[in-house]
C-alpha cells in the first residue's frame, strides 16, 4: 500500500467512527424516551450500527477482492 | 513462471487465514446470537428500572473509540507507520481496560440490585461476561502484536498478526453493538 493512500484511510476510519457515535446516541435517546415499542427501531439501528464495522473497518469485501 | 509459483502460495495463504478468521467470527457470533435470544425468550422486553443507561452509552462509546484506534493501527502498519502503529494499539488497549472497568463497575451496581439469581441478572451476568471475556482475550492478542511489534515483527508487507488481532477486536465491538441495546435499551 502506498503511504500517501493513509490520510484518507484515516479520514474514512473517522467517518465511521462518527457515524458509529451518531447511531448509538439516537439508540439511548430512543431507548430512554419510547418506553415499550422501540426494539424494532433498536434492532433495525443495530444492524445500521454493525455494517460499516464489518464493511470498512473489518474489510469483509477482502474476502472475494484478491487485490487488496 | 517461478515468479507466479512463487507469489502464490503467500496470497493464497493470507486468504486461506482471512476464511479462517471469519469462519471462527461466524460461528463465534452464533454463541451472542443465542445468549441474545435467550434475554427475549426468558425476560421478554423486561428491564429493571435500576440499569444505569448512562454508564452503558460510555462504555459502547469507549469501545467503539477502540475500533477506531484498532483501525488505524492495521491501517499504518499496512502503510509501514510503525509509531502510529504502536501508538493506536497502545491506545486501543488503554481504551479496552477502561472498558472492562466500567463493565466492573456497572457489575457492582448489579450485584446489589438485580443478582445472577434473578432471571435478569442471569442474563446480564452472562451476556456481559462472555462478552468481557471476548474483550479479555482481546487485549491478550494485541498486546502479543504490540510485543512482537515493538521487536519489528511486521512490515507494510507482512502485517497478518496485526490484521487477525484488530479484526478480532472489530469482531467484539460488533457483538457489543447488538448486546448493549438488548440489555440496556430494550424495554
Amino acid at each position: 500500500m502506498h503511504r500517501t493512500e493513509l490520510p484518507s484511510k484515516m479520514r474514512l476510519g473517522f467517518i465511521v467512527f462518527g457515524v458509529l457515535i451518531v447511531i448509538e446516541i439516537i439508540e439511548y435517546v430512543l431507548g430512554v424516551n419510547m418506553k415499550g415499542g422501540a426494539w424494532p427501531l433498536l434492532a433495525v439501528l443495530a444492524v445500521i450500527g454493525a455494517w460499516p464495522i464489518v464493511q470498512y473497518f473489518m474489510h469483509f469485501t477482502q474476502l472475494w477482492r484478491r487485490e487488496e | 513462471m517461478v515468479e507466479a509459483t512463487a507469489s502464490h502460495p503467500v496470497h493464497d495463504r493470507l486468504s486461506i487465514n482471512r476464511l479462517g478468521l471469519w469462519l471462527f467470527i461466524i460461528s463465534d457470533s452464533f454463541l451472542f446470537a443465542a445468549l441474545l435470544s435467550s434475554r427475549f425468550f426468558l425476560q421478554g422486553v423486561h428491564r429493571p428500572a435500576e440499569l444505569n443507561q448512562p454508564l452503558g452509552l460510555v462504555i459502547s462509546i469507549i469501545l467503539v473509540a477502540s475500533s477506531l484506534t484498532a483501525y488505524r493501527s492495521e491501517m499504518a502498519a499496512a502503510h509501514g507507520d510503525q509509531r502510529g502503529f504502536r501508538n493506536n494499539i497502545l491506545m486501543t488497549i488503554g481504551l479496552g481496560l477502561l472498558f472492562i472497568i466500567g463493565v466492573g463497575v456497572e457489575w457492582r451496581e448489579a450485584f446489589t440490585h438485580f443478582p445472577p439469581s434473578t432471571g435478569f441478572g442471569t442474563i446480564f451476568f452472562t451476556l456481559t461476561g462472555v462478552h468481557a471475556s471476548h474483550v479479555l482475550s482481546g487485549l491478550i492478542l494485541l498486546g502479543i502484536v504490540l510485543f512482537l511489534g515493538r521487536k519489528g515483527r511486521f512490515t507494510s508487507g507482512s502485517y497478518w498478526g496485526v490484521e487477525g488481532a484488530v479484526k478480532y477486536w472489530h469482531f467484539v465491538d460488533v457483538a457489543w453493538v447488538f448486546i448493549y441495546p438488548t440489555l440496556y435499551l430494550v424495554s
